[in-house]
């Protein structure tokens, strides 16, 4: 079984590095962005199991990037993790029509997103034995 | 009623009654004199006729023995002469002699004579009915035969009392114009001053709002000036009730109102009143100006229509049922100044013993508003940037406890991240605070010895790591020797570090960021160049500015306070230096930080 693509992008290097190494470690294969559009362009191309993205990014931020997947059956229903700082608060309309599953407050603990993950990953493969 | 339809359309008609008055007097005295004249000329009448009588008698009686002799010696002519002349000086209407057949011989008229000369045979006289009013004389002719002498007065009284009467009446007549004129100029000052007041009431009905345009001359009499006093008593009455609901419009009214009209006018806040029914009674010129109108145009309007129907406006309604005697505050825009601006309403109702109705007062809140925003912006923005470090060093803490049997370079390199992230930390929370002394104009420099070669080193290596990872490369030329300067050495390194982190942030992948530092004469000169994005000429100076942040829409999502370069600056002139900037939009920026050498500190801002 090829292991779950996992697609992170953030515009903070250290963040991607540590998130890019451990997720490796625990068995994923890592795409890293460090802005919006690196991030849809690396979507389409690669239709990774699950998405990370912070929300404040340079070109496109994570919530406009959630908006953006919807528009191509390739990533539309692609899981995304929003990474924001907590003071930032989205309105449920703000979320309507994204591929926002999860809302993650920075700072945050990896093995906790790590759970997401694969949570995430689960439900995708049992959606994916469903229709088969 | 024709009479006085008459005199009104000759009088004015102020003058109809003391002219129909007058008239009347007249006509009472014309009947008194009348039956006065009538009395009296009844008994003169009378009196005047038996005089007449008498002296008919006695002249016939005389004329009959001259005629007698006359016709005896046939002078038919001399008697003829003497009819005439009787008859002519006593005044008499007949004066004739006939003969016995009746032929006239002699009259006053001389065209009646019918016997032109005297008859041979005389004839006997017939019988003939005495005249009523005058004398009939029988002749007794000598040797010749009979004749008759006929005398009538003339209606003598009748002519007298004729012309009398004319007389009389027109004396009356003349008395009574007389006294007319009299009364009517005795009358005429008071009626002239009544006419004046007539017509101003006609005005007042008219719609004569104003009270001093009624007033009338006070030449005039007396009723002027007490109607002139009644209407100036109206007036201030009416001034009165229009101060204590308009003060403003009484500028020119008493000098205490008048004060405080002026006092209210020269308010930078809008002060409005309105009526139980929030009707506007007052609005100075600043509330003139928030709302958009003329002071005068806004009196009479409904507030709520003129404040607009923006829904924070709407608890001002519970104003007007009067159960709300609180005080009520809303913050709105207000339709004529643009929805940019923002106004504090604050609105009492006043209570009984105050009078009746609603005072507003309108501030213009917009600064502060704009302010509480960018100090908002500013917090958030803070808090989000303390959490970027925060989340990284959790995450490479919990790296380091989650594999502690990790190699020695991994975690050397997790703990570098750790330590990297912890000054960052600390740049931002010195930052916060030096925003916080800028804004309360307290902030302090210390005098500290700076060695300016270990102050590189640090910052060098605090940015190499995130330049590292974004693929930049950080050059500094720092030349080996260096004057030590007096100074703040956290707030020069705030300032240094503003300067390497923007030009770090806003420059591309595979970027360079140079800092070169030169001791010039008394001075040091530090450019930090970079080749990053530029920024615009048209916002060169503002990008110094406090919250200022770039419109340049490629710096969207990058995290910026808007504050960095302005407490750079402001800590550099602090010190008695600068920060200047050259700038080319896509090919980089270069900014420019000059220290004196022995910098003359200001100890305070």
């Amino acid at each position: 079984m090829p292991p779950d693509t996992i697609l992170i992008a953030d515009d903070e290097a250290c963040i991607t590095f540590m998130l890019g190494t451990r997720l490796e470690e625990s068995g994923f294969k890592v795409l890293v962005a460090s802005d919006g559009d690196d991030a849809l362009a690396l979507a389409l191309a690669n239709r990774p199991t699950v998405i990370v993205t912070d929300f404040q990014m340079p070109r496109m931020s994570g919530l406009e990037l959630a908006q953006r997947l919807r528009e191509s059956d390739t990533t539309r229903s692609i899981p995304l993790v929003l990474l924001t700082a907590r003071g930032h608060r989205l309105t449920p309309t703000e979320l309507r029509d994204t591929n926002v599953q999860h809302l993650m407050s920075k700072p945050f603990s990896f093995r906790e997103l790590l759970g997401i993950i694969q949570d995430m990953c689960r439900d995708n493969r049992a959606q994916r034995k469903a229709a088969a | 009623m024709a009479l006085s339809r008459l005199l009104r359309t000759l009088l004015p008609g102020d003058e109809v009654l003391i002219a129909g008055f007058g008239l009347g007097a007249a006509a009472v005295v014309v009947a008194a004199s009348g039956t006065l004249w009538w009395l009296t000329s009844m008994t003169e009448r009378r009196t005047l006729e038996e005089s007449r009588e008498k002296m008919v008698a006695a002249l016939g009686d005389s004329m009959a023995q001259s005629v007698e002799t006359m016709l005896g010696n046939s002078e038919v002519s001399a008697v003829r002469r003497l009819v005439a002349d009787a008859a002519r000086d006593a005044g008499l209407s007949v004066c004739r002699v006939t003969l016995g057949d009746g032929k006239i011989l002699a009259d006053a008229d001389p065209s009646r004579i019918t016997a032109q000369t005297l008859p041979d045979q005389w004839p006997p006289l017939i019988d003939q009915p005495p005249a009523t009013d005058g004398r009939t004389l029988e002749l007794n002719i000598s040797g010749k035969g009979k004749a008759r002498l006929e005398l009538v007065a003339q209606n003598a009284s009748t002519s007298l009392a004729n012309s009398r009467n004319t007389a009389v009446v027109g004396m009356v007549a003349a008395c009574s114009l007389v006294g007319l004129g009299v009364v009517y100029r005795l009358s005429r000052r008071r009626t002239r001053g009544l006419g004046a007041i007539d017509d101003a009431l006609s005005h007042l009905s008219a719609g004569e709002k104003e009270l001093a345009a009624l007033e009338v001359s006070p030449t005039l009499g007396e009723q002027a000036s007490a109607w002139n006093s009644l209407l100036r008593e109206l007036v201030s009455l009416r001034n009165r009730e229009l101060l204590a609901s308009d003060p403003g419009r009484a500028a020119g009214g008493e000098n205490r109102d008048g004060y405080f009209a002026a006092a209210c006018n020269a308010l930078w806040h809008g002060l409005v009143v309105a009526d139980d029914s929030l009707n506007i009674t007052y609005a100075n010129g600043a509330a003139a100006v928030f709302l958009g109108a003329r002071r005068e145009t806004l009196i009479g309007r409904p507030l709520i229509d003129v404040l607009g129907d923006s829904p924070n406006v709407a608890p001002l309604r519970s104003l007007a049922d009067g159960t709300n005697r609180g005080r009520i505050v809303v913050e709105s825009p207000l339709a004529a100044s643009g929805q940019d601006a923002v106004f504090r309403i604050s609105a009492r109702r006043l209570r009984a013993g105050e009078g009746s109705g609603t005072v507003l007062l309108i501030e213009d809140v917009t600064q502060q508003r704009v302010a509480d925003k960018a100090r908002n912006a500013f917090v958030a923005q803070a808090t989000h940037e303390l959490r970027a470090p925060l989340t990284n060093i959790r995450l490479y803490v919990e790296a380091l406890l989650d594999k502690p049997d990790s190699d020695v370079p991994t975690r050397s390199k997790h703990l570098n991240v750790v330590n990297q992230e912890a000054r960052r930390l600390e740049r931002i929370v010195g930052d916060m605070l030096s925003v916080s002394e800028i804004e309360a104009g307290t902030m302090k420099l210390a005098n500290d010895d700076v060695r300016l070669v270990t102050l590189f080193e640090e910052i060098e290596n605090d940015f190499r790591i995130s330049a590292q990872a974004k693929g930049i490369t950080l050059k500094f030329t720092v030349p080996p020797k260096l004057p030590v300067i007096v100074g703040d050495r956290d707030k020069i390194v705030l300032a240094l570090s503003n300067l390497v982190g923007n030009a770090i942030k806003y420059t591309p992948a595979g970027g360079l960021v140079s800092v070169v530092v030169r001791a010039e004469n008394d001075s040091l000169r530090i450019d930090v160049t970079d080749t990053g994005i530029g920024i615009a000429e048209n916002e060169a100076e503002l990008v110094f500015e406090r919250f200022y942040r770039s419109k340049d829409r490629r710096i969207e999502g990058i995290t910026g306070s808007g504050l960095g370069l302005a407490l750079a600056r402001q800590v550099v002139r602090l010190h008695g230096g600068d920060i200047t900037l050259a700038s080319e939009l896509n090919k980089g920026s270069t900014f420019t930080l000059t220290l004196p050498a022995r910098a003359n500190i200001s100890l305070a801002a």
